[in-house]
């Protein structure tokens, strides 16, 4: 079986394997820490580290207005570091069959199915999966088509 | 340009376009309709071109959902309302992992017709170089005439991936 954390973006469920998120916890926690530098926000870590916060739903072109303050910092491992989310809303967690995902299919090139391998489906819902481990390649090569901008000069240093 | 005449061949129109000035149609040929739907399981899928909807289940498969209108720049952005039908779509371009046809789901907020007007079947055949305002690239070509435009959308290329070239 594999286990699934799933999140919100814009009303949209999307997930991740479970053993790649380190924390999920709601951006106002009075534990979370974080800085801004050069316009852009780090989150603040154990021994001096510091990740930075990529807010999702800005990246995805999936923005919806006034849920700024209620989102969510999801924390995963990527090799020795960290990288962090901000999303809109837990989900919750799913156990499901190993080979329940299915791929996308060839119509969506090969770049984002990198970064969306696959779709679930559980019951009514549809879950994206995300490998935020394909993600840095991905932002530095790519345009947002729906913005029009370029996120290599938006989110990456 | 030239001359073509439909009437020997069996096709649907998708009206397009209700507010542009023309009259826009997509033309799909009766081998190519699968199976018209009202309701679907999908999920939007970033990074993509507009007019990629996203994804929908479909079986065992998921399904590209694109919009004509999205994609041939006719779309009214203060019209966001749902979509009526969700038409799936066979291509003649297969599946490198399966060996399947490739299929689509085309969304649309006006519904598949049958051509009732015999004026349809007899109309000029363009290249679809600068008949529609976006995306003429991913066309196979227009048939024009009597104040409308038939466009045959090239679903080979488009389920192959051609409308992400530049994201690939």
């Amino acid at each position: 079986m594999r286990t699934i954390v799933t999140f919100k973006l814009a009303e949209q469920l999307f997930g991740l394997d479970r053993e790649k998120v380190v924390a999920m916890a709601s951006r106002n926690h009075r534990k979370i820490k974080t800085t801004v530098k050069g316009g852009v926000e780090y989150l603040l870590l154990s021994r001096g580290r510091v990740s930075r916060i990529f807010d999702l739903e800005q990246l995805f072109g999936l923005e919806q207005p006034g849920t700024g303050d209620m989102k969510q910092l999801l924390v995963v491992e990527h090799g020795q570091e960290l990288l962090s989310f901000l999303v809109s809303a837990r989900g919750g967690i799913a156990s499901v069959r190993e080979e329940a995902g299915t791929a996308l299919p060839p119509a969506f090139g090969r770049a984002v199915p990198m970064v969306f391998p696959e779709m679930l489906v559980n019951g009514q819902d549809a879950i994206l999966l995300f490998a935020p481990e394909n993600i840095h390649r991905f932002l530095v090569k790519h345009t947002n088509h729906r913005t029009g901008r370029s996120n290599a000069e938006d989110i990456v240093e | 340009m030239q001359k073509t005449s439909l009437s020997e061949h069996r096709f649907f129109l998708l009206p397009l376009g209700r507010y542009a000035k023309e009259s826009y149609s997509c033309i799909f040929g009766q081998s190519q309709v699968v199976e018209v739907m009202q309701e679907i399981i999908a999920c939007e899928v970033p990074f993509c071109p507009r007019f990629m909807r996203g994804a929908a289940v479909y079986g065992e498969q998921l399904l590209p959902v694109i919009c004509p209108e999205e994609m041939l720049g006719l779309a009214d952005p203060a019209e966001q309302g749902p979509y009526r039908q969700f038409i799936v779509i066979r291509s003649a371009a297969v599946d490198p992992a399966s060996g399947t046809n490739l299929l689509a789901m085309v969304a649309s907020s006006r519904g598949l017709q049958i051509p009732q007007n015999e004026e349809d079947k007899n109309l000029e055949y363009f290249s679809p170089s600068d008949q529609v305002p976006a995306n003429g690239g991913l066309l196979n070509g227009i048939y024009s005439g009597q104040g409308r435009r038939l466009i045959s959308i090239d679903f080979d290329r488009l389920l192959l991936g051609a409308a992400m070239e530049a994201v690939a």
